[in-house]
């Protein structure tokens, strides 16, 4: 009850910014319970979300190797894994053909929602919202711990259904009917996506009690002076991110439901005229093309939603340690709105080969090509935040350089992609699987990593180990490379086959098949590193003794070195200015709680390319 | 097992070392002083970066000729030689992009890095730059997307008149194909009259009548229709519980219980299912009987004889340097119709048609000869009489995820000169005249028919210049 009610008080005073009653709270210290299970503080949250998604991208990427043994070295002898997965080994000690495609089903899945969906946006939107914008709590802290513990239910009932004797979901991570709908088209159907769809629903719940309380926060609890040009890159990221979420998931939802009918109550949204092996079925009348359209409407905007949070933040990374205001920080806000935008009606470009009228693909080519543009934009910005810095190479430095080398490299092949011509080449090959992993999968990671690296201090008031940081990144960012660089050129291989090895077309990858499979497992390797990094440091990292180890200019260091619930122990700071000046009037950085002096001409609001030298001149004739 | 424990015990060990020496850097790093070890590690890791770059750099120059005559058919059909054209645009535009970008990026994390005397510059905006990339990429991106779509819309444009029209429909997990006949007109289909001898429900009033009988069953004919063996089955199983369970509960032998156990789940399962297939099957039989009137099949009298003719051979014959439309179908999942060599590529959607055409440019033969000056080509692998070029085929995969047997939807294109497509087509048998010898008929054939001549032995689908084997899972 108490911290409801503290909660309530905080945003009272937020707002009328007068007298603030924190110091009160700190009578009730809560319990083990509350304070770190059923926890309402969005900092405990974010950690939880963090956690959890560390879990969930090792089982992911265990999935991985295991389907890169597959692909790599398919001879190779696995009955020694008999006793952990049974009858997914087979007698000559391979994995069945089913199994493969449960593998890549469930490691899309995993990847996608629960670690650079719930891992990333949880865990940074949560815990730098608040920090970053000068709020107490989140809008509602309890909302905020419901959607952890839905995503933590999400998890538990995703995990359960490789428990089952059929098997997890196996129709790929698009859940594509008929194949995803029918019981006895394939074992991971009989029972597998019940639990996947109904995983996913739970999912999206705590999808959308995230993001309407990140959209509330940043648009109500913003501390005196924070206007909306104001806000650090990642928060306008977050609530962006947010804001695709809220839009985009809700369809989702119905698409996952409507099959979940259509799988139990015998309904035809998606089936027509089927025969599956010569059992005549009676569904009549639905459209399997219905479901992608549906699917994809979130599918697409779901790629915006893993890469703007890391976008947001290598922003904010690369301009903290190059000494540098973010290049074209209003550039930057407008090609995330542009982004963000588009993001909405792209999704067909997905379809180009599902028999989807060509006309329509035609105007989906027109509207994915745009998005190259702010793409482009926010690249080029990056490149001259770096121009003429004083470049510090830490490791979340180096991440955040890694994400835009990686998102270059992948980005560039979605121009092949997204042309609906050279896509009847490239789709469903591995090309694909290059483009979207180098893009979305390494390139959001590498933003989670940067971030991680980088507000590690303020989570847990000690720092990582740095040496094993940088092995971590050049480890990471070089196997990354030789897996997904090589890939792209089995250009005609189609993905999600179990062997290529009954097609000579396909013949003559088997080496470079090896060489990637090898990498991936190095690359997983790597990321234990990273894992047993993480915890040690939590308990035994070098402790931070400064407020402010960074010379960062936003609110979230001027808070205690390991703040409390409530953030700040006094008032909460007022904002006078943007947060990008770093070197301006020889200073090496100006706090965003520090007022504009007499000549200043706040940056951001009205840029004007030669204001400091207005400034300089001006302080002169003074 | 003991290396196993060994080399197990020496990664732990290394790992332990390793984690100790980082410690010790990062303390060392600290007690010399923060901004000394920032400048000595950013050096560092700066340089790693070039390096980084330079390698990264000459890989990717590198496995151009590594890979590149591995990677696509450039020429075999007019697809291949559009898409291979807008391909090459759009890899120089991003080739050049990418290389400039990437070695910027680096580069600057070279030049820039912290040092002593060096300062960073309060540059926070240019409107001209802004202005710059973003125009620029405008202007680049237009060009591709209207190369793209005149691409495109040659593509998918609507197909030739003449064209070769081939039906292919894609199930689990394999292909068929069926061509017009001479008639040059493919049958109708229903999906309702899909059975063993019409795998695909091709509709001639004797397959509707072959449908019914096989559905309902006929004392004419003494033929017990597939409703009815459902039900005697149901009937079977519910005497089969009974004596089941008798066992169960009477016999002092646990392992026969146990065994009777697990038939009688078996069972079970089965007796559940039985009303939902009889239902099914009642149903299509109202279907067929409320749809297939006399006064409906004379009003299409003439429709339903197009299928009689029509051939379903083993593979896919297509003539060379003359237009392919597909017509493509799925009967229980999604497929995707693909050629690698032909950039041929469409899903197959259960209830909606889809179609793609694409003209082929070199005849499997031609298409051998050119392999054979090929190295790689020309050995003689193992257990082979004939080296590797001889044995070519242009291979049908599908290319939508369809199922544990999804890479083994392997299906042969074969490319013929006219002479010999004309020769291949001629001699194909059609469907009908297989199996219209052994067609439930109360009412015998109709007028329209042509009559089956049941002493030919059957004409086989001869396989011109092929020899492959089509694999099926089943």
């Amino acid at each position: 009850m108490s911290a409801e009610t503290s909660t309530h008080a905080h945003h009272v005073d937020t707002h009328a910014h007068g007298h603030d009653h924190h110091d009160h709270d700190h009578h009730h210290e809560p319990g083990f319970i509350r304070k770190y299970i059923f926890s309402e503080d969005h900092k405990t949250i974010s950690k939880q979300f963090l956690i959890t998604g560390i879990f969930w991208a090792i089982v992911g990427g265990l999935l991985s190797v295991l389907f890169r043994i597959q692909l790599g070295y398919p001879d190779a002898d696995l009955t020694w894994m008999k006793p952990f997965l049974g009858k997914w080994i087979s007698e000559e000690g391979q994995i069945v053909p089913e199994f493969y495609n449960a593998l890549i089903t469930m490691h899309g899945t995993i990847l996608v929602f629960f670690v650079l969906t719930a891992g990333l946006s949880g865990t940074f939107s949560n815990f730098l919202i608040p920090l970053m914008i000068g709020a107490r709590d989140m809008a509602s802290g309890f909302l905020n711990m419901l959607s952890y513990w839905f995503f933590f239910l999400a998890g538990v009932i995703m995990f359960i259904s490789f428990f089952l004797a059929t098997g997890p979901a196996s129709g790929g991570w698009t859940a594509y009917p008929p194949l995803n709908a029918l019981h006895d088209a394939s074992q991971g159907g009989v029972l597998g996506v019940d639990f996947w769809l109904v995983s996913m629903a739970v999912f999206i719940v705590s999808s959308l009690l995230g993001s309407l309380n990140y959209i509330t926060t940043i648009i109500n609890l913003r501390t005196k002076g924070m206007k909306m040009f104001r806000m650090p890159l990642p928060i306008w990221a977050f609530l962006l991110t947010a804001v695709i979420g809220v839009l985009s998931f809700p369809v989702l939802l119905s698409a996952a439901i409507l099959l979940l009918f259509d799988r139990n109550l015998g309904t035809s949204f998606y089936l027509d005229a089927i025969n599956l092996a010569g059992e005549p079925l009676a569904n009549a009348g639905g459209s399997p093309i219905l479901y992608q359209h549906l699917f994809w409407f979130l599918g697409h905007p779901e790629v915006y939603i893993i890469i703007l949070p890391a976008m947001g933040m290598v922003s904010e990374i690369l301009s903290v340690h190059s000494r540098k205001p973010i290049f074209g920080y209003t550039a930057m806000i407008y090609s995330l709105l542009a982004i963000t935008v588009l993001s909405f009606i792209v999704w067909a470009h997905h379809m180009f080969m599902t028999g989807m009228n060509p006309f329509i693909g035609s105007i989906f080519v027109i509207f994915t090509l745009i998005i190259a543009v702010p793409s482009a934009i926010k690249v080029f910005n990056w490149l001259t935040t770096l121009w003429r810095g004083n470049i510090r190479l830490n490791p979340p430095m180096l991440f955040a350089i890694g994400f835009v080398s990686l998102f270059i490299s992948g980005g560039l092949t979605g121009i092949f992609l997204g042309n609906s011509s050279i896509d009847i080449r490239l789709h469903d090959t591995y090309f694909v699987v290059a483009h979207f992993h180098l893009v979305m999968g390494v390139a959001a990671f590498f933003g989670m990593f940067a971030g991680v690296y980088h507000w590690f201090p303020k989570m847990f008031g000690r720092y990582m180990n740095q040496t094993l940081g940088y092995i971590h990144f050049w480890g990471t960012i070089a196997a990354a490379y030789l897996i997904f660089f090589p890939m792209h050129w089995e250009i005609a291989l189609p993905r999600r086959y179990y062997t290529h090895s009954g097609f000579e077309a396909f013949s003559g990858f088997e080496q470079l098949n090896m060489f990637i499979s090898t990498m991936a497992i190095i690359s997983f390797a790597l990321q234990l590193l990273f894992v047993f990094n993480f915890f040690y440091s939590i308990f035994f990292g070098r402790k931070v003794r400064e407020m402010n180890p960074y010379g960062a200019t936003t609110l979230e260091w001027t808070t205690p070195i390991r703040p409390g619930h409530g953030n700040w122990e006094g008032d909460i700071p007022e904002v006078h200015r943007w947060p990008y000046d770093y070197s301006k009037h020889g200073r090496d950085f100006i706090p965003q709680t520090e007022p504009l002096t007499q000549y200043e001409i706040e940056h951001g609001e009205h840029g004007d390319e030669h204001d400091s030298d207005i400034i300089k001149s001006e302080e002169h004739k003074g | 097992m003991a290396t196993g424990w060994l080399i197990f015990i020496a990664i732990v060990l290394i790992v332990v070392v390793l984690f100790q020496v980082t410690r010790t850097l990062d303390l060392v790093g600290q007690l010399r002083g923060g901004e000394r070890t920032t400048v000595e590690m950013t050096r560092f890791h700066a340089m790693l970066g070039l390096i980084f770059i330079a390698l990264g750099m000459i890989g990717f120059f590198y496995s151009f000729p590594l890979f590149s005559d591995r990677m696509v058919d450039k020429h075999s059909s007019n697809n291949a030689i559009i898409i291979s054209k807008m391909f090459l645009i759009t890899l120089w535009v991003t080739g050049i992009v990418f290389v400039i970008t990437n070695v910027l990026l680096f580069w600057f994390a070279w030049q820039f890095r912290h040092r002593p005397g060096n300062e960073a510059v309060h540059f926070a905006h240019s409107n001209k730059l802004e202005f710059i990339w973003t125009i620029v990429p405008t202007i680049v991106l237009t060009g591709l997307v209207v190369f793209g779509l005149q691409a495109w819309t040659e593509i998918m444009g609507p197909a030739e008149e003449d064209a070769t029209v081939v039906e292919v429909t894609g199930q689990q997990f394999f292909w068929s194909s069926r061509y017009p006949g001479p008639d040059g007109k493919l049958g109708p289909r229903d999906n309702d009259l899909i059975c063993a001898d019409n795998p695909l429900g091709i509709v001639t009033r004797e397959w509707v009548e072959h449908r019914r009988v096989t559905l309902a069953g006929s004392k004419k004919l003494n033929h017990v229709g597939e409703i009815e063996v459902l039900q005697n089955r149901e009937k079977e199983i519910q005497e089969l519980i009974k004596q089941y369970t008798a066992i169960i509960d009477g016999s002092p032998n646990k392992y026969i219980v146990a065994a009777t156990q697990d038939t009688l789940a078996l069972i079970e399962k089965e007796l559940g299912k039985i009303p939902g297939k009889i239902t099914i099957r009642e149903k299509a039989l109202d279907r067929i009987n409320k749809k297939y009137t006399e006064e409906y099949i004379a009003a299409h009298a003439d429709e339903f004889t197009w299928g009689y003719d029509d051939p379903m051979p083993s593979e896919v014959h297509v003539p060379v340097n003359k237009q392919a439309y597909l017509k493509i179908m799925a009967l229980d999942v999604l497929h995707n119709f693909y050629i690698p060599h032909m950039d041929v590529k469409m899903d197959a959607v259960p209830g909606m048609p889809t179609s793609f055409k694409f003209t082929p440019l070199i005849t499997t033969n031609d298409k051998r000869q050119e392999l054979a000056n090929n190295p790689a080509w020309s050995i003689i692998e193992e257990g082979d009489d004939k080296p590797r070029y001889a044995k070519f085929n242009y291979e049908v995969a599908c290319a939508e995820l369809c199922g544990t047997g999804h890479s083994a939807m392997k299906y042969t294109l074969v490319v013929d000169s006219q002479e010999d497509y004309d020769k291949w087509i001629a001699a194909q048998a059609s469907k009908w005249s297989q199996v219209a010898g052994s067609l439930k008929l109360e009412n015998g054939f109709s007028k329209y028919a042509p009559v089956p001549a049941p002493a030919t032995p059957m004409a086989t689908t001869t396989t011109t210049p092929s020899d492959t084997i089509t694999i099926s899972l089943k």
